[in-house]
């Protein structure tokens, strides 16, 4: 059909000349974005605006360990009791020190070195690891003792102090069962940029995608650093 | 939000276009002068879509050579590079603050205890989100999403706790916690 | 990724059409996977209209059982009760919540802001899949069995109580990732909005539509989330016995109703913003008039958003929520009234000493406004406690929103596919048709709902099957009315997707401009190209400024500036050893 060129009326001025528009830019860049900067900028605002409904998605959880913790201090007081802090202060050392290196990754990156990159990403997924075999040795352990949900607790001595001790262990499993899931997605996340990475994908003009995996990594910590002291050294 | 409403300076802009087409591209950080940051966001409407000229860069935005990091302070972009010391420092400061939080965990400060503990890992998650994911470098429009989101997140835990800490107050014979039955389990 | 996108066409800058984003490029697979933010608001135009039908169907059934006091249509009440808790899940998480943002303003955003894409097209992608995966968990759950515990899964129904849970599952799991859906969409369009907007186009330059989608968007964003858990959590509830919300297990079922009602009543501005950003978009557009207010406009959208997260206790006013809570949640909603209503009083402003033409978009826009303000101010009825405690649970709550979910956002959805339906599919379709087809919905509508107002009134409960005791029965016809009615507006949906279709085979070619309305997407061919801007777009005048239209073309009339920069464009675009020729 013969539509009219209604284009070249009244929004029409030039910020590129249209045959110029598709020359010589960086293989990363999108055709909607005028360059990488304001790519890379527009990246970075929906990574934090995918960051608040994670803060959200937990945030109902914490909302509900909030309102329950006021209801029965009593209880909370002694449930936390069966959390082992030397496994939890552990596991918060480990964290932190992989957000320490997948920022220096980045870091790294930025300054065109793809080994030292590449190196880190890796220690970043193995001190993720680290964590969940932590976490893995906590559950066991939990399960053995039935500190569990709901209605598979089965723990003799709280369950003759407060008929509701279950609630709890939900919380405790949901909570840092989440954060686990998120820690798994995080070392698929980190593999799949530590294998990109590998093969020369990033570079000090494009490294994006490192930097949104490095924010959600940091959120991840983020939440540990909140569930830490809550569930592990509340009185 | 306001000082977008106004065109965006057009002038400018366009200028440095004219001299991208004629020089074949212009450096970066003249693009950024050429479009005054304004308050919450930086450049053109919040993107280098105002300033055309950046678009004449093969390549996007020159990186900071390394060496010159700290010339590059001011820079508000993911291509700011955060000196490797600032990174080993903030390590060490969230450590300490963890050993400080398990520590004082052994007082007990009453009703405080809680208080205390959220205080230093409040502490602990602000330094992550301003120097491991440079808000403090970012757009200010990022950091201000992020705030927004505890905000709400705020606003659920309050106004849920309006119902369920006054629940006892028109009928105190009642237990405002839900019913547990005995044995339960 | 460079891949899908063609270079622009230089062509169309010396008067050569491109080939429109329908034909160019060809085949189903090209759409399945298209990256085209136009393509995917037709996807999604696609599937919501299917969702409407088979949620409209399911309504059909409910208002053949009710003709009747006795049990007559289904077999049971629990067929009853899986009839209304499906019409009511598919029409709210399928059709509403997405149609306008997903199917409307995925369609006509990056062309209002002058951007060619929006700013994540993959994840916009993603979007319309994860609608298509949540929408066939619930047609699971529909052929598991079926789910009776009514559209906002309350505990203990959906945890304990419902007799199908695998079907619940299900339908837990498909509303959980259609809220998925929802977030990508809002998330795109707050990025696309803040990164995207083309050179001149200030805050205050974009078309009032996406001030509305902006807010809506911050709502997708943060409430959605709550919703996402509130579901995880039951189902958990349901499959391993956690007791947080349990009663039998000492949870508190009226927590959960905290977390629902978190997200449901800002979702249910998700359903309404967009809507009233179409109607500002109608309004001004078909009386050809300067909108009134353009600013208190735009900021009122900001403020209902903020304070439909303060207001969600309204629905619990009779569920065991303290009385304190009560009082604060009252008080807080009626302060809705004031945003909404300075919307109202801009719209009728703007028509005032305008230009109305009384097309269907402004008949669209019309009956919203006579409708939706009905919905609303029973809104307020609804949220003084000593009402809501007769009223809560009647047919007066179904009127209630009913009256705001069809006679404003179905309407205003409505409005907005006749108004940017030529731009769709470059297509008039008859206009005798389509007031036809108005007439029948909206003279439908109010057959239908204005009676359940009535009967509500007078104690008709919601959700029950039959009403043969206790003197209900002296509702019937009253029923039977309302059951008359939901067949004109059954009449007249299927009417009106008939005359659309046709008009997209054999309807009269579309300007470019039909309806002389000054915001961008008027401003390139109809249908659009593939590549929405051949140039770059640069603005000088906002999009209400109808005195920027050349009335004898239908076309903005460029700006000196622009003028001198398409110039210089088409210098640059001719081919080497052209341009001397040109010049001199
Ligand atoms: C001025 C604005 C509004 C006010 C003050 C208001 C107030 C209320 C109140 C108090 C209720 C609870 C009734 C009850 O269950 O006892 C209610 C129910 C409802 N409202 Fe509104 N409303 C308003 C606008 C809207 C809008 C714009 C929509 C949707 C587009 C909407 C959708 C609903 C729905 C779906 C329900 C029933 C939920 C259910 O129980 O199934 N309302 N409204
Ligand atoms: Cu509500």
């Amino acid at each position: 059909m013969s539509a009219p060129v209604a284009q070249t009326t009244g929004t029409a001025a030039v910020a590129e000349a249209a045959a110029e528009h598709h020359q010589g830019h960086h293989p990363a860049l999108q055709h909607h974005f005028e360059n990488l900067e304001q790519q890379a900028d527009a990246a970075t605002l929906a990574m934090w605006l995918f960051l608040v409904t994670e803060i959200l998605l937990f945030g109902g959880l914490f909302v509900g360990f909030a309102i329950y913790q006021t209801w029965y201090p009593e209880l909370w007081h002694a449930a936390h009791k069966k959390l082992d802090p030397v496994l939890g202060t552990v596991n918060t050392v480990v964290l932190l020190v992989s957000s320490f290196t997948v920022a220096y990754a980045i870091r790294m990156a930025q300054l065109g070195k793809q080994r030292a990159t590449s190196w880190l990403l890796g220690a970043t997924i193995a001190l993720a690891g680290v964590f969940l075999v932590v976490k893995y040795f906590e559950y066991s352990h939990k399960i053995h003792e039935g500190l569990l949900p709901g209605a598979a607790f089965s723990h003799a001595e709280l369950a003759a102090q407060f008929s509701n001790a279950h609630v709890f262990f939900s919380f405790y499993f949901l909570m840092t069962g989440l954060h686990g899931l998120h820690v798994l997605a995080g070392m698929i996340v980190l593999g799949g940029l530590l294998w990109k990475n590998a093969r020369g994908a990033y570079s000090p003009e494009y490294f994006t995608p490192l930097e949104m995996g490095g924010l959600y990594w940091h959120l991840v910590d983020i939440i540990w650093i909140f569930l830490f002291p809550l569930f592990y050294l509340i009185k | 939000m306001t000082d977008e409403s106004r065109e965006q300076p057009a002038a400018p802009a366009e200028q440095g276009e004219a001299a991208a087409v004629a020089a074949g591209g212009m450096a970066a950080p003249a693009a950024e002068a050429a479009c005054s940051p304004g308050e919450g966001a930086p450049r053109g409407p919040d993107s280098a879509i105002g300033s055309a000229a950046t678009g004449g860069t093969p390549g996007g935005p020159a990186p900071a050579p390394a060496g010159t990091e700290d010339a590059a302070e001011e820079e508000h972009s993911i291509y700011h590079v955060v000196p490797g010391r600032v990174y080993v420092a903030v390590l060490a400061a969230l450590l300490v603050l963890t050993a400080v939080t398990v520590g004082v965990a052994q007082i007990d400060f009453g009703a405080f205890n809680i208080v205390v503990a959220l205080l230093i890992a409040g502490t602990k998650a602000s330094i992550v989100a301003l120097y491991f994911m440079h808000l403090r470098w970012s757009n200010r429009f990022n950091a201000i999403v992020f705030v927004s989101g505890l905000l709400f997140l705020a606003i659920f835990l309050a106004f849920t706790m309006i119902d369920t800490e006054t629940r006892s107050w028109v009928a105190p014979e009642f237990d405002q916690r839900p019913l547990v039955r005995q044995g339960a389990g | 990724m460079t891949t899908e996108a063609p270079a622009p066409a230089t062509a169309e800058l010396r008067g050569e059409p491109a080939p429109s984003y329908l034909q160019e490029p060809r085949g189903l697979w090209s759409w399945l996977t298209t990256l085209d933010h136009k393509r995917i608001g037709i996807l999604y135009l696609i599937s919501v209209t299917a969702a409407l039908f088979v949620g409209g169907l399911f309504a059909m059934l409910i208002r053949l059982e009710l003709i009747s006091p006795e049990l007559s249509f289904f077999s049971s009440t629990l067929a009853y009760n899986q009839a209304f808790t499906l019409h009511g899940a598919i029409m709210v998480f399928m059709f509403v919540i997405p149609g306008i943002p997903a199917a409307l303003g995925n369609f006509v955003l990056p062309l209002m802001l002058g951007a060619q894409d929006v700013a994540l097209p993959r994840l916009n992608l993603a979007s319309w899949y994860f609608w298509l995966a949540g929408s066939a968990l619930m047609i699971g759950a529909i052929l598991a069995g079926g789910i009776d515990t009514g559209w906002t899964f309350y505990i203990p129904y959906s945890s304990t109580y419902s007799r199908e849970g695998d079907a619940v599952l299900l339908a837990l799991g498909g509303v959980f990732i259609l809220g998925f859906s929802s977030i990508f969409t809002g998330l795109n369009f707050v990025v696309t909005m803040h990164k995207l907007r083309c050179r001149g186009m200030g805050w205050f330059r974009m078309p009032l539509f996406l001030w509305a989608i902006y807010a809506t968007a911050l709502l997708q964003i943060v409430a959605t989330p709550v919703l996402g858990i509130t579901l995880a959590l039951a189902m958990v509830e349901r499959a391993f016995g956690v007791g947080i919300f349990r009663p039998e297990l000492g949870g508190d079922p009226v927590l959960f109703q905290h977390f629902f009602w978190f997200y449901s009543h800002p979702a249910v501005y998700i359903m309404i913003l967009p809507a009233m950003g179409v109607i500002s978009e109608l309004i001004a557009v078909h009386s050809h008039k300067k909108i009134f207010g353009y600013r208190a406009i735009a900021f009122s959208s900001l403020a209902i958003a903020l304070i439909s997260f303060l207001v969600w206790g309204h629905h619990m006013f009779t569920s065991g929520q303290s009385q304190v809570a009560g009082a604060v949640f009252s008080f807080l909603t009626f302060l809705v009234a004031i945003p909404t209503a300075i919307k109202a009083v801009n719209w009728v402003a703007t028509l005032y000493k305008g230009q109305i033409a009384l097309r269907t978009p402004m008949l669209y826009a019309l009956g919203f406004l006579f409708v939706f303000i009905v919905g609303g101010l029973t809104g307020i009825f609804l949220a003084t406690v000593s009402i809501n405690l007769h009223l809560h649970d009647t047919y007066f709550v179904v009127a209630h929103f009913h009256y705001v979910m069809v006679g404003g956002t179905v309407m205003a959805f409505l409005g907005g596919l006749h108004h940017w339906w030529p731009k769709m599919f470059g297509r008039m379709y008859n206009e005798r048709a389509a007031k036809l087809g108005w007439l029948l919905v909206v003279g439908g509508f109010i057959w239908t709902f204005l009676p359940q107002f009535i009967m509500g009134s007078r104690g008709m409960p919601r959700r029950y099957a039959t009403y043969n005791m206790e003197g209900l029965e002296v509702h019937q016809p009253l029923h039977l009315m309302s059951s008359l009615g939901a067949w004109v507006i059954g009449a007249g949906m299927v009417w009106t997707l008939c005359y659309l279709v046709y008009s997209i085979f054999k309807g009269r070619r579309a300007e470019v401009n039909p309806w002389r309305a000054v915001s961008l997407e008027w401003d390139v061919p109809s249908p659009p190209a593939t590549h929405n801007f051949p140039i770059d777009p640069h603005v000088d005048f906002g999009p209400y400024d109808f005195e920027r239209i050349d009335e004898a073309t239908g076309l903005i009339r460029p700006g000196p500036e622009s003028q001198r920069l398409l110039a210089a464009a088409a210098v640059k675009t001719l081919p080497p050893g052209a341009e001397e020729e040109n010049s001199g």
